[in-house]
């Protein structure tokens, strides 16, 4: 048997930018199950800032699991209660696809831009 | 000519016998298909027809497509395509009243099937489903048939409150062991021409899978791909990338491949806590992976059912998996788990 290792880390990133009517999370890398406590508390602490709008912005994202999907719909779900709500944007071919076969996308708008999630 | 199992003038007894919703109330069919006997009666009605050749069974489904559609049901039939040209040629005049469904594309992974067969019953939410349902077929590779029977045991429980009569043909040129595996998977048969309770019909009420589907799978190739994981996921999925890529698995199915691993080693790591180890190959057909590691799925249905979008916990990995993949072989139990899932290649 052929024995397989590699070790080039490429982490999850995230850059949170405030603008006057939303906030912008923009991820980059791959999210997966081992990555979600420190999505989740990034989520949890703009979420518990009260935004009118959350935008994450996924073109960078290369991959997303299940587990890092469902850190996304209970910050979906705790902006709704907050009165505010969460919109996706420019999801790559690959998150695209669990969006859709998961219908999260039927859940949380997806938007092909900032300025289109912006506008509602 | 064959003799007719739906005929009325042998003493059949069958929930589609003579006029719309006719239905035949001298039935002694006994417990366990009670419900069959009577018009209007909810619930699943799961038969096996044992055929000899494509012509009997192409006279059978004809005979129950069209006394579904004068009683009024919504007619689903899923075939691979050679039967559905044949049975659409036939069936020409009932039009829309029937949906056709190719085996090929919906069932090609037999464990998308129950979801598939609940996502017609909702869309057809008040009307009684009468479902033609070819999932065995000779040439099938065994493999396949194995996980057909697995699926046709599982809608038993999965499926045993919707208003749905299952007429599923199995040829009798199938191997010995699988024709009697699917009369312990069906509650009823027609030995004689005559529909009757399956005597062979048992756990399989309860949704037990019967063991000859949960057979060991066998040994991986001396020279397949093998990576071990405990924490990080990445290097397992640059591994299954670079080898769906390499067997020629066009882009967007090796992306598929990579999120149903994912998943797998994914699961490992949030029930178990590791470690695990993803072994890859390929044949000359497809490009397989198994997944190993210590947990015991308790839920033989886990994965087959659409989860609810809304939700906000797990639920979706396994789903997932059955979604991307053409087959997927789940063997499990207190000892581990070891999933292998397979994707075919283009021809070349």
């Amino acid at each position: 048997m052929t024995v397989w290792y590699k070790t080039m880390v490429t982490p999850l990133t995230a850059l949170v930018t405030v603008e006057g009517s939303y906030t912008l999370v923009e991820l980059a890398g791959e999210a997966d199950v081992t990555g979600i406590q420190a999505l989740n508390d990034l989520l949890e602490a703009e979420t518990s800032k009260g935004p009118g709008l959350l935008i994450i912005e996924m073109s960078a994202l290369r991959y997303i699991d299940s587990a890092a999907l469902h850190t996304i719909l209970r910050a979906h779900v705790a902006l709704g209660k907050a009165g505010g709500r969460l919109a996706l944007v420019s999801p790559s071919d690959a998150v695209a696809r669990v969006l859709q076969m998961t219908e999260a996308d039927r859940v949380v708008p997806v938007y092909a831009s900032i300025a289109d999630a912006a506008a509602g | 000519m064959m003799p007719s199992l739906f005929g009325q003038n042998r003493g059949v007894t069958c929930p589609w016998a003579g006029s719309a919703g006719a239905f035949d109330q001298r039935c002694d069919l006994g417990g366990v298909i009670r419900g069959v006997a009577e018009p209007g009666s909810s619930g699943l009605w799961h038969a096996a027809l044992f055929h000899r050749g494509a012509a009997e069974f192409e006279a059978q489904a004809c005979q129950f497509a069209e006394a579904a559609a004068s009683a009024g049901a919504a007619v689903l039939v899923t075939a691979p395509a050679s039967s559905l040209d044949r049975l659409r040629a036939r069936l020409d005049g009932l039009g829309d009243l029937v949906t056709w469904a190719d085996m090929a594309e919906l069932g090609a992974n037999p464990g998308r099937l129950i979801s598939a067969l609940t996502r017609f019953a909702d869309q057809h939410f008040g009307q009684a489903i009468w479902c033609v349902h070819q999932a065995a077929w000779p040439s099938r590779p065994d493999e396949e048939l194995w996980e057909v029977l697995r699926h046709e045991a599982l809608l038993n429980s999965a499926l045993s409150g919707a208003p749905l009569r299952m007429l599923c043909p199995y040829d009798t040129g199938l191997p010995a062991d699988l024709i009697s595996c699917a009369e312990a998977t069906h509650p009823v048969i027609a030995p004689a021409g005559r529909w009757q309770a399956s005597p062979r019909y048992g756990e399989a009420a309860r949704g037990i899978v019967p063991a000859a589907c949960d057979r060991p799978l066998p040994a991986p190739p001396a020279d397949a791909w093998v990576v071990s994981y405990t924490d990080d996921l990445r290097p397992l999925r640059s591994l299954v990338s670079l080898r769906a890529r390499a067997a020629g698995l066009p882009p967007h199915r090796a992306s598929d491949l990579v999120i149903a691993v994912g998943e797998l080693a994914a699961n490992t790591l949030a029930h178990v806590g590791g470690p695990g180890t993803l072994t890859t190959w390929t044949t000359g057909a497809e490009i397989v992976c198994e997944v190993g590691d210590g947990g015991h799925i308790t839920d033989p249905l886990a994965g087959q059912l659409r989860p609810d979008p809304t939700a906000g916990d797990g639920g979706r990995g396994l789903w997932l998996v059955h979604q991307m993949c053409d087959l997927v072989q789940v063997r499990t139990g207190p000892r581990g788990t070891t999933i292998r899932v397979h994707m075919r290649l283009p021809a070349r």
